[in-house]
């Protein structure tokens, strides 16, 4: 037979499933890995950069945790990343492959700060005899409630489509990510829509979210603090918050297991009496509901939309949402982790004058997830190391 | 009447359709060929039941390493030559996109790791590490004088295209497709590639070996892939490394697998008719603004694309069975 096997080793590996791993080996298993993966991204940027491995590190630092206004803005994005992989979260566990977040968050943010604007054209929000108290609670809770129909809209029609006739999520999804981000292209040039230069403008520019009084703070969070940066801490809050939820939702809660059954196997699911669809559906537009949240947010805190407004984030949550095993807390870290890495590597600049940047940071968090993905391999299986007999064959 | 006046009028509205599709189908045809590039590949790869959405991150590293490799060259010293700068950013490029697919194979194959996971991670990979390179490469090799942003390469690409028309990379696209049609339709290896898709324990029970038809097939179509890549950026780039929109294509040619049913030789048809949805917005010169409107032609075609496909229930046009799922011959 042609197919017998040749070999050279004197031993002979068989691979075989585990029934059960303890949970000690379990997360040696994931340390041991994720220690080798920060090992050869340390020899990777070495490599390139060519410089100290201390310096590196060192304005990593500075470029994240430098000064105050830094700080915050780290701590910031943290929340918004993290934020997004919660809301993915639910969908991955249940194995339905949304890769759609960029465009819930998108079309989330885009409806908060189409709420704003066409408010701050209205009489009522232009008279200067109402209080900004007042204007502020009526605004709010009308963009919240319009990012989280929106978003829930961009995850009810893919899981709709998918419970009812399969279609395939992955595409559907994606295809919904280009189709908000042309919607928000659109509207930014043909509508004149809020563009970036709201606060060099003072407010007076066209189109501006919230034209003629960007100062006094509607629709913003800015005079909250007095601080720099300081604009930040509710939706840093928000975050907050919703990791908790989430967890409890994901851990303690029956829909929460149903997810996990679903994603576990279907048949099971069904054969338990779940109604499959129904929980697809309703894990969908609780996903595409927690994106929108957290476009609201970034609206909120940033004052402004524009069509770039998520900037890949609804990719890289997907990886921080795997690599931390779904679980809420180890998101934290995750995202705090990629984050570090993305502003680290701007300060990076080689003696040459070439600065690392954000895909740069992208490509190493790949690896460190190459290396996580191909870890759960040795969680579920064990390689076995049989000595060959000499008088085999 | 006046029929002379009439006679001319037609004339002149003839006139206006031809120069229009005198402009419009070439272009068609070279944004239709990277797609059809990569969905040969990911049609290949997809019959051995591998589910490869790595592809953007493959044409993303394909492209890249094509270019590095024409730009090396041409920053080299040595004077052109036409051979050279042929194979240089083609071997390259195959190069590049070759340990992408063996990265997803050793992944998805040997540790049996989640496929939609991997195929992700591949395309953050592959984009991070091409739009890094691409931003960068110029100041890393001190090769052209600061200020300018991106990788231009000004002679290698004359030997791929001249202008708006494809050159023979993107027309040997057509031939890929029909080769892979051929091969999957009519020879030995093929049908067994279909059956170790469709049914990985069958076809290990017949004698076929598993996991190297998954390795040839897989990297062998993220070879197609790359060369995707490589063709967008010699043709319908210009050569020109200005973030290019390679993972709109990468996704699209997987959308495309689905919509021709996994059929090569139905992807040709299918990839001219999203080549023509793609670049029809530049060609209607509508008001400002709207122009982007029409760009989501493209998407929603796709998304009731996928629906219509999702409705029809036949057999003959189902993924393959195995398609997604790790094989371990112990677990049955």
């Amino acid at each position: 037979m042609k197919h017998k096997k040749k070999t050279i080793l004197p031993f002979e590996i068989h691979i075989a499933k585990r029934d059960r791993i303890s949970g000690g080996k379990r997360w040696l298993i994931y340390l041991l890995s994720i220690l080798s993966a920060l090992l050869l991204c340390a020899v990777i940027t070495i490599l390139i950069t060519r410089m100290n491995p201390a310096n590196v590190i060192k304005s990593m630092v500075e470029g994240t945790f430098g000064t105050p206004r830094k700080r915050w803005k780290t701590i910031y994005y943290v929340a918004m990343l993290l934020g997004i992989s919660l809301a993915v979260t639910p969908a991955f566990k249940m194995r339905f492959w949304n890769i759609g977040a960029e465009g819930q968050v998108l079309i989330g943010a885009f409806a908060a700060a189409a709420v704003m604007f066409y408010f701050g054209k209205m009489p009522f929000f232009n008279d200067e005899g109402v209080s900004m108290t007042v204007k502020n609670l009526i605004v709010f809770p009308c963009m919240l409630l319009a990012a989280l129909l929106f978003g829930a809209l961009w995850g009810f029609l893919p899981a709709f489509f998918k419970s009812r006739w399969n279609t395939n999520e992955t595409l559907f999804t994606l295809m919904m990510n280009y189709i908000a981000l042309q919607i928000v292209k659109f509207m930014i040039k043909y509508r004149s829509f809020p563009k970036l230069y709201i606060w060099s403008a003072n407010g007076t520019a066209v189109g501006t979210i919230n034209s003629g009084f960007a100062s006094e703070g509607i629709g913003t969070f800015q005079k909250i603090g007095e601080q720099a940066g300081t604009q930040y801490w509710f939706p840093i809050i928000c975050i907050g918050g919703l990791t908790v939820v989430m967890f409890l939702y994901l851990k303690f809660f029956k829909q929460g297991y149903e997810i996990s059954v679903v994603g576990e196997s279907e048949r099971t699911a069904m054969y338990a009496g779940m109604k499959v669809n129904r929980i697809i559906i309703r894990t969908m537009i609780l996903s595409g509901a927690v994106c929108g949240l957290v476009g609201f947010l970034i609206v909120a805190a940033e004052g402004t939309v524009s069509y770039d407004v998520v900037d890949g984030r609804g990719y890289t949550a997907v990886m921080v949402s795997w690599m931390s095993q779904f679980n809420p807390f180890i998101m934290v870290l995750s995202s705090l982790l990629l984050v570090f890495m993305q502003f680290g590597a701007k300060e990076v600049v080689m003696p040459d004058g070439v600065s690392l940047d954000k895909n740069f940071a992208n490509m190493l968090m790949a690896v460190i997830l190459f290396f996580i993905i191909g870890c759960e391999f040795f969680v579920n299986y064990k390689l076995q190391i049989n000595r060959r007999k000499k008088k085999e064959a | 009447m006046n029929w002379g006046a009439l006679w001319n009028a037609v004339g002149s509205a003839a006139a206006a359709v031809w120069a229009f599709l005198v402009a419009f189908v070439p272009r068609a045809i070279m944004q239709a060929m990277p797609l059809l590039y990569g969905s040969t590949g990911e049609i290949l790869t997809e019959k051995s039941g591998n589910l490869n959405l790595g592809i953007p991150g493959i044409m993303f590293v394909g492209a890249i390493a094509g270019v590095s490799g024409a730009f090396i060259y041409e920053h080299s010293g040595a004077e052109m030559n036409g051979f050279f700068a042929v194979v240089i950013p083609l071997a390259c490029c195959l190069a590049g996109s070759f340990l992408m697919g063996l990265l997803y194979c050793f992944l998805t194959v040997t540790l049996r790791a989640n496929q939609n996971v991997t195929g992700l991670s591949l395309t953050i990979f592959g984009t991070g590490i091409a739009q890094f390179l691409g931003g960068s490469l110029i100041k890393i090799t001190h090769a052209q004088a600061s200020g300018v942003a991106s990788i231009t390469i000004t002679e290698t690409v004359k030997y791929y295209s001249d202008g708006n028309v494809p050159g023979w990379l993107g027309y040997s696209a057509i031939g890929v497709a029909i080769l892979a049609a051929l091969f999957l339709k009519y020879t030995r290896t093929g049908m067994q590639l279909r059956a170790v898709g469709e049914n990985p324990a069958t076809a290990d029970a017949a004698g076929i070996n598993v996991t190297r038809y998954k390795y040839l097939a897989t990297i062998v179509g993220s070879m197609i892939a790359g060369l995707g890549g490589l063709c967008f950026l010699m043709e319908c780039a210009h050569g020109t490394w200005s973030e290019p929109r390679i993972d709109q294509i990468g996704w699209l040619a997987i959308a495309l697998v689905i919509f021709t049913m996994w059929r090569p030789a139905i992807s040709i048809a299918a990839s001219l008719l999203f080549g023509a949805l793609l670049i029809l917005s530049e060609h209607l010169n509508p008001a400002i603004g709207v122009k982007e409107l029409y760009m989501l032609i493209p998407y929603v075609f796709t998304l009731i694309v996928l629906i219509i496909v999702s409705l029809f229930k036949k057999r003959e046009n189902q993924p393959p069975q195995g398609l997604g799922l790790a094989y371990f011959r112990e677990e049955r």
